[in-house]
């Protein structure tokens, strides 16, 4: 760990630096931050950076604000976590307000809603990318795909509530986990 | 009605696993109920959420919170996403930094990803149902599909930028619907 080597407002300014940037979500801010933090500021390794970014990814949130968080306490403690975090949130909070505040205005436009119906294509097409990219990981076994499609039923046609769904699949994976120790169990037992 | 923005999207923080996408059925749940917005409004707003930088989930709280309560509901709105992982990271760092190994925490995960993905799945069959192709199969229905066809292989295979490819259907977008 290489605690105490940014300073707090070195933090904030890193990530103020790359939260503007941001665009198209998640994973292709990584490659920014990695930049900013590995190469530029020299303050993280990559095997430290890949840990950062595991824990990213196993705690609820936008992924590169918990980059940025992991980064932030790595570094400089509480502290760091903090200003990383009003670092990495506060730029796009400012310019996603500003479009709010812009919108009522140029709303009636035509050209402009004629944009947005081209966009608002594109936008399912970004989702449909973004289930494939995690798919390659997620959909492991045919167990994964049972869960996958038993969520899109239950979503589409029972009308679940979606954090439903999600707490169904978190326990169907400890279920899973713990259904296999027994069969383990089982066969060692037979075995002997 | 800013307490209950600020509830609404702590719970939403605290689920937001695996990022953006999938939390767009899960918000317009939410928004539904509260009736903080109509459908059509809602898909709009995911439209431009997705045009701007930082992650969706977020940009649309601020969305969200600031039709319904303006500058100081978009805050509310902000903070209650942002939240639940910050204390998460601030009060158990020590526990993450080990938990995210534990075995009990990866079976939950095995669980949950294909979830996640049944969400994105699910979000993408709402969004083009409810926003694009309500009408009948008439030439404006068959372009949307085109180019939401079109923008997937741009993605796929071409691997264009995400901000490129709505740049471009944005642009086709005012020569085609003007």
């Amino acid at each position: 760990m290489k605690q105490g080597r940014g300073k707090w407002w070195q933090l904030f300014l890193s990530f103020c630096k790359v939260s503007p940037v941001t665009f198209g979500g998640g994973f292709a801010v990584l490659p920014l931050i990695e930049k900013e933090i590995l190469h530029r500021r020299q303050w993280m390794d990559e095997r430290e950076f890949g840990e950062a970014t595991a824990i990213a990814q196993s705690i609820p949130g936008a992924i590169a604000v918990n980059v940025a968080m992991v980064i932030g306490y790595r570094l400089a403690g509480m502290v760091g976590v903090l200003w990383a975090t009003v670092g990495i949130v506060l730029p796009a909070f400012a310019i996603v307000l500003l479009m709010c505040l812009g919108f009522y205005h140029i709303h009636t436009w035509n050209w402009v809603n004629g944009a947005l119906e081209g966009v608002k294509a594109a936008v399912v097409a970004l989702i449909v990318y973004a289930a494939i990219r995690m798919g390659k990981s997620a959909l492991c076994d045919k167990w994964t795909w049972v869960i996958m499609g038993g969520a899109v039923v239950g979503l589409l046609f029972l009308h679940v509530h979606p954090l439903l769904v999600m707490v169904a699949g978190a326990l169907t994976g400890m279920g899973f986990a713990s259904g296999k120790r027994v069969l383990a169990a089982l066969r060692q037992s037979e075995s002997e | 009605m800013l307490i209950e923005l600020f509830v609404t999207f702590f719970k939403i923080g605290l689920f937001s696993f695996g990022g953006g996408y999938a939390m767009i059925p899960v918000i317009e749940h939410e928004v539904g109920l509260h009736g903080w917005m109509g459908t059509g409004d809602f898909s709009e707003m995911i439209v431009l959420a997705g045009m701007a930088p930082g992650s969706l989930a977020m940009n649309s709280a601020v969305f969200v919170g600031y039709h319904v309560g303006g500058v100081l509901g978009a805050i509310v709105a902000l903070l209650g996403m942002v939240l639940p992982s910050l204390i998460l990271v601030m009060l158990v760092t020590a526990l993450i930094f080990r938990m995210h190994k534990h075995p009990l925490y990866k079976s939950v995960l095995y669980g949950l990803k294909p979830i996640i993905i049944g969400l994105s799945v699910y979000a993408a069959i709402r969004f083009a149902g409810g926003s694009m192709f309500v009408g009948q199969w008439d030439g404006h229905t068959i372009s949307l599909i085109v180019i939401s066809l079109c923008a997937l292989l741009a993605l796929v295979r071409f691997k264009l930028h995400p901000v490129m490819v709505m740049a471009l259907s944005g642009v086709v977008g005012v020569f085609l619907y003007q």
